[in-house]
């Protein structure tokens, strides 16, 4: 069956008058900015050293603001009597103030205590998360704070976040998809503190970093804020590292199911005069088995291979990750707020069960990545508040990737084998396959805040990287006749992004326009027909991007938001260059590009006991890149899809009691080719048609309860449940085939429980999750399927002074 | 939430009219008789959106003689894979798919039911190569891991047995060819054909198969004697004759190439011709001659050194390579020409996936060719034929559209009749 195109709207007329609209707004309202009085607040902890991050509300005009890295928040008021200020921030207790209309002109200083963890309810939308949420840009956030004392992984956390789909093809490390508003891969971009992941290796991944590294996810959909100096088509998921103003010691251990084990360690120390230097340790170790039970595969019952069906368990899919990062830095120079050197090393060693499908198992194979980075950060504002500030971080970074399948063996999936002539599992090779990949890259990222007037301020963005593969292959020099590493292959790319901010009628209303300009030159291997060294191809891109959004506040309660943005991704060093395992070089790619149209209404109840948002969003993306089988073993990233994209989320949290809340949100996303590819692999008769073997409609629930009574429990006790759905969905077109013979990812509906203790003192916690309550079977990708029923318990213990 | 409510439905209401929606275009008429196993079996292939395995669509066509569209949307949808063969056997249709290293056995009938009636596994054949089917009880099948050939019932799917040529292997031994040092790494029967009391194996000997490097340039075919092969044995060693080879052309066989082209056909007379490829064109430098198709003649273990059909010089030229033997009797067959110059040289990956064959006819008793269409298809995906009378239905594919073009084989004349959701495998199942 295929969809009329007549159907459809046409968004971007829509959004072309949205354009004419918004500046037209820019213009004619500049001159209403009023004069007014101004107040600032330094905010502080106890050893008075400067508190960034810390929300400084003023309670009767609804007002609010982030403190700086000096720890300053500023205000524009009118005429006014008296006002109070709230200050808080996770992980301090809040405090507030009085202030009346005869306020000193210097600053108004509060100082927060650090409480040791902060357990109590979980807030998927805590109060500096409400901040950054109601940015026009409009982005979910998941403060880490009070669930690091369960034993969630960082992918599932993410999953449950609205509008998401995290999609995994196995157990712990196992490789995760990120799929956003309908588009996914590597459209949708990874960051920690700014910088792209994919520059630094992937022990920083969704599917790999710790979660007691991390102070709150942000998730930015389609459009995307200049700092990123990103070239993400369809998102970002920001991973912001935690922080702290005070020296802490948090240990943590994990055991569960499928010989599962984590253990982390992170730490902060000031030392000096005004607690000026610090330095900062985090340490991680995750291990599984990943030896659980998976349905139906064949396993041999005679000596001749005859095969029955059989309920087995994965047999080598075994993931170790280690990791290390240091920080040492200075506070509060003349010349700088924040400097501080990092660095981390980190291994991933992974067994391979199997190739993309989980047909044929694998027994062998095995890879290790280690990876070194290093990175130096300058941050720098100015004395008066809000009036600039910049920051500055370089860094270079090693990753080394090698894979080893040289086994001539034939495995079943009982773990038996039988010899073969040939090496190596994943393909047909001479000699199986032997790569030894050495990333280096080096990056430099600057960023600039400067307020032209009161209520206009621009942002410059910058983000350069120069990556050299180099490498070797020993065994795999027989299939390519000449070793592809012997020369290096580099990928430049540079980005420069401007924004302007303004803001209108007292921030009734705030908008930022952006523009982005992407460069990349790459020197990368080409191959002839025979898959045999080609030389090299010299190829270049260079992309304009921009966008506009507007965050109108209709009331104390609601705010309208409203974005679009033409955006651009530029091929990365893999798909480019191909791992040299299975995937092939392909250097005459072109940079996917997304007209991306985002609305939204967020309610925010004034005694915060319902947060909800409900949004509309519209993609148009061409030269989607995928990889593609080319031939038996060999397959390369291609630009191939075309496709349309409209959709809606909704969520809604609810804390009726101070101790309980509920938390409900759902996406629909409907996914359609708006043409065929020039190759004829994805064919435009199925213009219209919902692209197959991807989630169209998915959800999540969660509930916490949380019992505080120190004399009987002395300490906490926190129930949660969590529950992820996902609505069935065909693997192939549904155009194609009889409904009752076609391959279906099932619907699935997946329960977790968790339940944690946290101690009187607040020193210690211990957590305990069941996942998969219901032992449901669970796939992402049809064939691979998921881990069933596990359990999992969390220690941990917290020193802080 | 009442508003979160409405949403949803509103939601659902729009995509069910979206879906609603639908191709309006008429589906030809095509009389499906419910009481008799299928005349005709259509196999499309359509690329799967993770673009790493094909979905597979089988229905039953009652005649060839229809125009229009046959879509896909009353079909089966019979296997996830990366690739397929499809052939058929005493009315039933098997499934080779050589990449998930299952064999299944499916029964269509002419009310277009399709039901799966078994599965034999061969993973340890690594890729096996196309089936051959000598009765009812009895199927051989090749691959490249083992030196060894899978015996097994095809009425009800279990291996019985094998031919055990390990005595007979060349692994690892070290040919020096095309390089220095090249040894043999696979040592693979991709076909088989029986004529008389024996039955030949295509072998091929590959140092590297990910790009294709042979690691020797002859023609090698095992000689087997059905006569002393015990169906339920797992050695019959014995029943191995011997590995002749022929220097003056290149392998022959292939894994399902087109879909399950064989590339070994014998005539009339017993005669059995093979067809060398150069490794499907890959390798046309490499070996440094032409396709050309040799012969064994009815009862002999030998080559015909008295016969020798230069196929490229015949039909596009030296350096034309040619693939598929597609034979419809009295010494003539259809075959896929490959013209170099369809391949982009921008795209590293035009060799695949481009359209850069012509089909052309051949005369193994003239040594003549003839150009069939000058319309470029994809040979290597889909070459399948049906003949039927004095007509030839063939398959092409472009990058824009597939169908089934029918050739008059006397005049040459052709004329498009049906088009196809995916690349077409037709097959005859009466």
């Amino acid at each position: 069956m295929m969809l009329n195109h007549d159907c459809n709207f046409n968004p971007p007329r829509l959004y072309f008058f949205s354009l004419i609209f918004l500046f037209g707004g820019v213009l004619s309202t500049r001159s209403l900015a009023a004069q007014d009085n101004s107040l600032t607040v330094l905010v502080t902890d106890d050893n008075e050293v400067a508190i960034p991050g810390a929300i400084v509300e003023i309670v009767e005009l609804n007002l609010a603001s982030i403190t700086n890295e000096s720890g300053e928040a500023s205000f524009i008021l009118g005429q006014f009597q008296q006002v109070t200020l709230h200050v808080s921030l996770l992980g301090y207790g809040s405090e507030h103030r009085i202030v009346d209309s005869q306020f000193p002109q210097d600053r108004i200083k509060i100082i927060l205590k650090e409480k040791a963890t902060e357990l109590g309810v979980v807030t998927i939308q805590g109060s500096q998360s409400d901040l950054i949420r109601n940015t026009p840009y409009a982005p979910d956030v998941l403060s880490l704070d009070a669930i690091r004392s369960t034993p969630q992984p960082m992918a599932q956390l993410i999953n449950q976040m609205p509008g998401i789909r995290v999609r995994q093809s196995g157990g712990m490390g196992s490789q995760s998809n990120i799929m956003l508003h309908g588009l996914d891969g590597k459209g949708v971009r990874v960051f920690v503190d700014n910088i792209p992941v994919y520059l630094m290796g992937d022990a920083y991944n969704i599917n790999n970093i710790s979660p007691n590294m991390i102070d709150r996810i942000e998730v930015y959909k389609g459009l995307i804020p200049v700092q990123f100096g990103s070239d993400a088509l369809g998102g970002i998921i920001h991973l912001v590292s935690r922080k702290s103003n005070a020296d802490f010691l948090d240990v943590n251990y994990t055991v569960g199911s499928w010989n599962t084990h984590e253990a982390g360690l992170n730490s902060k120390k000031y030392f000096g005069v005004g607690r000026k230097y610090f330095a900062a340790m985090d340490v991680s170790y995750s291990h599984s088995d990943n030896n659980y039970w998976i349905k139906d595969r064949e396993v041999p019952i005679d000596e001749l291979g005859n095969t029955a069906l059989a309920d087995v368990r994965r047999f080598h899919d075994g993931y170790t990750s280690m990791m290390a990062r240091g920080q040492v830095g200075i506070n509060n120079l003349a010349w700088a707020n924040d400097l501080r050197l990092i660095i981390s090393a980190s291994q991933i060693m992974r067994e391979w069960q199997h190739g993309f499908s989980a047909d044929i198992p694998w027994g062998q194979p095995v890879s290790d990545q280690w990876s070194v980075n290093s990175a130096l950060s300058w941050m720098k504002s100015s004395k008066k508040p809000d009036q600039w500030d910049a920051t500055m971080m370089a860094g270079f970074n090693l990753t080394e990737l090698s894979f080893v399948d040289t086994a001539s063996r034939t495995y079943f999936w009982d773990g038996s084998f039988v010899p073969k002539s040939l090496k190596g599992e994943s393909g047909i090779y001479a000699d199986g396959r032997t790569p030894i990949l050495l990333n280096k890259n080096f990056f430099y990222r600057a960023s600039l805040n400067y307020s032209l007037a009161k209520n206009y301020r621009l942002n410059l963005s910058t983000l350069t990287s120069f990556e050299r593969l180099v490498g070797e292959d020993k065994a795999g020099a027989s299939t390519y006749k000449e070793d592809p590493f012997k020369t290096p292959q580099d990928l430049f790319k540079n980005y420069i992004g401007l924004a302007l901010e303004s803001e209108f009628f007292g921030e009734v209303i705030t908008n930022i326009f952006s523009v982005k300009h992407f460069y990349s030159h790459s020197y990368a291997v080409n191959l002839k027909a025979d898959k045999t060294f080609n030389g090299y191809l010299n190829t270049f891109s260079s992309d304009i991007g921009f966008g506009d959004v507007l965050r109108w506040r209709l009331s104390k309660a609601i705010n309208y938001t409203l974005g679009f943005e033409y955006t651009v991704r530029q091929p990365d060093s893999q798909e480019v260059f191909g791992d040299y395992i299975n995937i092939g070089p392909n250097p005459t790619l072109v940079p996917e590009k997304s007209r991306n149209i985002n609305t939204s209404i967020q309610y925010n109840a004034a005694d915060k006991k319902i947060t909800s948002s409900i949004s509309a969003f519209y993609r148009n993306t061409s030269d989607r890149i995928f990889l593609s089988a080319i031939s038996t073993g060999l397959s390369s990233f291609l630009n191939l899809l075309n496709t349309e994209t409209y959709g809606g989320e909704a969520d809604v949290t609810y804390s009726p009691m101070k101790n309980f809340m509920i938390s409900l949100n759902s996406t629909f996303q409907n996914i359609t080719l708006n043409k065929g590819d020039s190759y004829g692999k994805v064919p435009g008769r199925y213009i219209g048609a919902r692209l197959p073997n991807t989630p169209y409609f998915f959800g999540n629930g969660r509930l916490d309860y949380t019992l505080q009574d120190p004399e009987k429990f002395k300490g906490t006790i926190q129930f949660g449940y969590s529950f992820n759905y996902i609505h069935e969905f065909f693997r192939a077109w549904a155009v194609d085939g009889r409904a009752s013979s076609k391959e279906v990812i099932p619907a699935q509906g997946i329960n977790n429980l968790m339940i944690s203790y946290l101690n009187g003192s607040e020193r210690w916690s211990l957590g305990l999750e069941c996942r998969n309550v219901f032992n449901e079977e669970a796939y992402d990708n049809f064939s691979v399927q998921k881990a069933g029923r596990s359990i999992y318990l969390k220690a941990r213990i917290l020193l802080s002074k | 939430m009442k508003n979160n409510l409405i949403s949803k439905i509103g939601v659902f209401v729009v995509s069910y009219l979206l879906i609603s929606c639908g191709n309006d275009d008429p589906t030809p008429d095509i009389d499906r008789d419910k009481d008799k196993l299928a005349k005709y079996a259509l196999i499309t292939r359509v690329a799967n959106a993770d673009q790493q395995t094909a979905a597979f669509y089988l229905q039953s066509l009652s005649s060839l003689e229809i125009s229009g569209t046959v879509d896909n949307r009353d079909a089966e949808e019979v296997v996830p894979a990366s690739g397929v063969g499809a052939y058929s056997h005493d009315g039933y249709v098997y499934i080779n798919d050589y990449v998930g290293s299952r064999i299944q056995k499916w029964k269509l009938t002419a009310a277009n039911k399709a039901t799966l009636l078994g599965s034999v596994n061969v993973t340890e054949l690594g890729y096996q190569g196309n089936i051959l089917f000598k009765d009812t009880e009895t199927a051989f099948v090749g691959g490249t891991s083992q030196s060894s050939i899978v015996i097994f019932n095809p009425t009800t799917m279990q291996k019985t047995g094998k031919i055990d040529f390990s005595a007979w292997s060349r692994l690892n031994e070290v040919t020096g060819f095309p390089a220095t040092g090249t040894a043999i790494n696979i040592e693979s029967v991709t076909e088989l054909l029986i004529s008389g009391k024996y039955m030949y194996a295509a072998l091929n000997y590959i140092n590297d198969f990910a790009s294709y490097t042979p690691a020797t340039s002859a023609c090698a075919i095992m000689v087997i004697d059905l006569e002393k092969v015990n169906v339920n044995s797992n050695d019959n060693s014995e029943a191995v004759l011997s590995i002749i080879s022929d220097e003056r052309a290149s392998f022959a066989g292939s894994w399902n190439s087109g879909g399950g082209s064989y590339f070994m056909q014998k005539d009339e007379n017993g005669d059995v011709y093979i067809l060398c490829h150069n490794l499907w064109g890959n390798q046309r430098a490499t070996f440094g001659k032409p396709a050309a198709i040799l012969r064994i003649k009815s009862g002999m273990t030998e080559f015909d050194t008295g016969y020798y059909f230069d196929l490229e010089s015949a039909s596009k030229g030296n350096g034309n390579p040619v693939l598929n033997f597609e034979y419809y009797g009295n010494g003539k067959f259809l075959a896929a020409v490959q013209d170099p110059n369809a391949i982009n040289p921008e795209n590293p990956w035009s060799y695949y996936l481009d359209p850069i064959f012509q089909w052309w006819s051949f005369d193994l008793y003239s040594k003549s060719a003839e150009r069939v269409s000058s319309q470029l298809t994809k040979g290597a995906l889909s070459a399948r034929c049906v003949f039927e009378g004095n007509n030839a239905y063939v398959p092409f594919e472009t990058n824009e559209e597939s169908y089934i073009m029918k050739i008059n084989l006397g005049s040459m004349t052709s004329s498009k009749t049906f088009s196809t959701n995916g690349s077409p495998v037709l097959m005859g199942l009466e």
